[in-house]
């Protein structure tokens, strides 16, 4: 009796006190979702703080919104990249793509109106991103090696439509699109910021978007739950080639010229800046602002090594260290839980 | 009892005041645990009651917040699986854990590998020994089969193979007689039999109370992360096991009232796919639940995902409402108004990374939409109503489905198909690795959506659910309908339709 009657008491004191414990678990849970979720961005702010005292101009506008012009094309490619992904697929023919819709949109100019020769280059991109869909959906092909086969097939068909030489634009109001400002800022800034918001939108609060992330997550049970899997899987590669093909106009309008060796690398610095900026590589996860992010951060040091001075060699070097290092601690603390 | 000398008595291990919580939810409470040489202990309780998390404590997977662990009296630490393991420590999980594209030799010896000099694979002395204990467990298949081609019942044999092998001195077996046959499981038994004798200690989950009394040395009950009863005599009546679980009283397994069944819905005719099932003709009507009965590899769950459209028919007519259909995937059958919980929940019903809601939502989200933008007010509470109907137990609906256990995992998929109301509803074994509770909630609610009119094909290999649940029962054995009652027969006629191989067929 004594003894049970001990127990009882024990029994009666447990939950004040697992009720405590539960509280400051939530609390400390919640420090760690922060973390989690705005790790990134504060990782960012820090590296621009410290970036900002060891330099001398870093802070000044010019130089902050020359910061947003470099990320503007690559952010806008991430855009399509963070959908692929997180469709659980790969495209590394973006950065082809790019250089072809950038061909288009120049050489169209000579017979036609640049905003059709821009809808032309921007359409087939879209086709490009269906062909690569439908290889991965319906072929089966593994994507890394779908996009790797388009992608240099892409390359072929720019130096076969270019001739080997660049291409200069000829229409001036072009132009506007790549270095035009509206309200001081960057058109390519703005262009990034709407198609960002847009596509954040579309990830997170349409069926499409959900449906994206459903197949990237478990494909055999969102096919199993009567999602049809194959117009979604093609569909993250179709938004993949669309915003390849926007960033392209772009990129034609701002340098006002295109060679075929354009947006070599570019699908790369996409792809390290999507999984950088949070989103899950194998697939069902992630972000359109944190992909933003990762293009800004990888800027960002650029920027910081050419005011500072550091050789470029040592620069690639440096980036893959920190790609390795930002993802590294993702992988690490989230297997470890 | 502690002081025990005798080594047959021995204790070898126990687990003193551990306690384990998950996202600020206490799952287990200063649990002490302890196991002696030779003994059998069945670890029974209610999905997520705490038990497999304990053993995956033990075997190292999770680490305990407070507690100690002490083998032969010596305190131990685990930080890896491979700790327990190397301390002779063994598990066989619920969900197979062998690689699907290693060979089934490769699979059981994976990290163990018999090794001639300069790490050159010993094959002979590996593929003798797989003889002997695929010969001894009965796993009837060519030791280069991939893994992926093999059926559950077989993954599962291969994996208590490849523990067995590993001679361990402690065993923990999740759920292992899950997806196995009667004559399966005898045979496991036998060896769990073997292995007792010859010293090994085993921690016997399961949610077959019956077969606690044929295999266990004791019971011990563990219910909302606390030791409820512990030392229990297998003799115990499965009544009271069951009270001990739920922490209440049971009403006994009641039947059903049938109905009284509507229109023709479905009608399948002369259906073949392979070699899988060849000449199936059935009708189901609305208001009515049909069992489909078979062993394993009775070809049950290829004709459930056929008439889903989740693998192609290659023979035959499938109609619906009198109208003949073609079903390629899985979409045309949602829009058919046909829909299906699948055999195994963690990798063909879930996703796992993502929240409760939006898997309860995902094969109804075209009523929630407008303009393609998903309505989240209306999803909230279309999720909340119905998790609320099915007793769905979350934190936050937000909250990754992955947390939840196996039970209200397998609730937010029926909650799925509520939410989609399609007329016909496929069930392929829906009450796997569940508890007694909870299988009581999902029989009612099946028998409610034949109420409101639907059409319910409940595939299983268990008589006893399908004779409590179904209107009419098919039996199937090697591809075909061996067998259809339309009175419900007896438990012992429909098991021994199902097992017992008819000549005259051939």
């Amino acid at each position: 009796m004594n003894n049970s009657n001990e127990i009882d008491r024990t029994k009666g004191s447990i939950p004040n006190d697992s009720q405590s414990t539960t509280k400051e678990k939530a609390i400390s849970f919640d420090i760690k979702d922060i973390l989690r979720r705005y790790g990134l961005l504060l990782s960012f702010f820090v590296l621009s703080l410290g970036i900002s005292l060891v330099t001398q101009n870093f802070l000044s506008a010019t130089n902050l919104l020359n910061i947003l012009r470099q990320s503007a094309i690559v952010g806008i490619m991430a855009i399509g990249t963070t959908f692929v992904i997180i469709g659980g697929g790969f495209d590394i023919s973006v950065g082809s793509t790019l250089a072809l819709s950038a061909a288009l949109a120049l050489g169209l100019q000579g017979s036609m109106h640049w905003a059709l020769a821009a809808l032309i280059a921007i359409l087939v991109g879209l086709l490009i991103g269906f062909i690569n869909g439908f290889l991965a959906a319906k072929i089966h092909i593994v994507p890394m090696i779908a996009t790797l086969g388009t992608s240099t097939i892409i390359r072929g068909l720019v130096y076969l439509y270019t001739g080997g030489y660049p291409i200069n634009g000829q229409q001036i109001e072009f132009e506007i699109i790549g270095s035009g400002y509206l309200w001081g800022i960057p058109i390519p800034v703005i262009i990034m910021v709407l198609l960002a918001s847009l596509f954040q939108f579309i990830l997170s609060k349409t069926q499409l978007g959900r449906y994206c992330c459903a197949v990237g997550g478990n494909k055999e049970a969102s096919k199993l739950a009567g999602v049809a899997v194959d117009y979604y899987h093609i569909m993250t590669f179709v938004i993949g080639g669309l915003m390849a093909a926007i960033s392209g106009v772009v990129y034609a309008s701002r340098l006002s010229s295109a060679t075929p060796l354009a947006g070599q690398n570019y699908d790369m610095d996409a792809i390290a800046a999507v999984v950088i900026g949070g989103t899950s590589v194998s697939g069902g996860e992630g972000t359109v602002l944190g992909s933003i992010i990762g293009v800004l951060l990888l800027t960002v040091i650029t920027n910081a090594f050419n005011l500072l001075g550091v050789p470029v060699f040592i620069q690639y070097v440096i980036k893959g260290l920190i790609i390795l290092v930002v993802v590294g601690i993702d992988s690490y603390t989230s297997k470890r839980e | 009892m502690d002081n025990l000398t005798c080594d047959q008595n021995r204790i070898i291990l126990s687990m003193k005041g551990i306690s384990k919580s998950f996202l600020g939810v206490k799952v287990l409470d200063n649990v002490d645990f302890s196991l002696r040489k030779g003994e059998v202990i069945a670890l029974l309780g209610a999905n997520g009651a705490g038990k497999s998390t304990l053993m995956k404590i033990l075997c190292g997977i999770y680490k305990a917040d407070r507690g100690q662990i002490y083998l032969n009296g010596n305190p131990v630490k685990f930080n890896a699986p491979i700790d327990a393991f190397r301390a002779g420590i063994s598990i066989v999980h619920q969900e197979s854990s062998l690689i699907p594209t290693l060979t089934v030799m490769e699979a059981i010896f994976l990290g163990q590998e018999c090794v001639r000099h300069a790490g050159i694979l010993n094959d002979k002395s590996m593929l003798s020994q797989y003889r002997d204990l695929s010969e001894h467990l009965g796993l009837d298949v060519s030791p280069k089969t991939k893994i992926r081609d093999l059926n559950p019942a077989q993954r599962k044999i291969a994996e208590i193979i490849k523990a067995v092998s590993r001679k361990s001195t402690i065993l923990i077996m999740d759920e292992p007689t899950e997806s196995l046959s009667k004559e399966e499981t005898s045979r496991l038994f036998n060896i769990i039999n073997d292995l007792k004798q010859q010293g090994m200690s085993i921690v016997f989950i399961t949610h077959f109370l019956d077969e606690v009394k044929n295999i266990a040395d004791s019971a011990t009950v563990i219910r909302d992360g606390q030791i409820v009863a512990e030392g229990l005599s297998p003799q115990v009546p499965i009544k009271n096991l069951v009270s001990l679980m739920l922490g209440r009283e049971i009403v006994e397994l009641q039947s059903y009232n049938k109905l009284q069944i509507g229109s023709t819905i479905l009608e399948a005719n002369n259906l073949g796919r392979k070699k899988e099932f060849t000449n199936i003709s059935f009708e189901a009507h609305a208001g009515e639940v049909i069992g489909i009965i078979g062993v394993v590899g009775s070809g049950k769950s290829e004709l459930a995902r056929t008439l889903f459209g989740a693998s192609t028919q290659h023979k035959g007519t499938i109609k619906i409402n009198g109208k003949a259909i073609q079903l390629h995937t899985p979409h045309d059958a949602l829009k058919h108004g046909i829909g299906m919980v699948p055999e195994d929940r963690k990798t063909q019903g879930l996703i796992l990374n993502h929240s409760i809601i939006s898997n309860i939502t995902i094969s109804s989200l075209n009523t929630i939409v407008r303009w393609g933008i998903i309505l989240s007010k209306i999803e909230k509470s279309k999720a909340e109503k119905v998790s609320l109907q099915l007793s769905i137990k979350y934190v936050n609906l937000k909250q990754k489905i992955k947390y939840l256990s196996g039970g209200n995992q397998q609730k937010c998929i029926l909650a799925r198909w509520i939410l989609s109301s399609p007329q016909i509803l496929i069930l392929d074994e829906p009450t796997h690795g569940i508890d007694v509770a909870t299988k009581e909630q999902i029989y009612r609610l099946i028998r409610d959506l034949a109420a409101n009119g639907k059409s319910i094909l409940y595939f299983s290999d268990d008589p006893k659910e399908v004779l409590t649940l179904s209107d009419r029962i098919l039996v199937m054995q090697k591809g075909k309908i061996k067998r259809s009652f339309s009175e419900l027969p007896s438990e012992d006629i429909l098991l021994k339709e199902m097992i017992e191989v008819n000549n005259e067929q051939q």
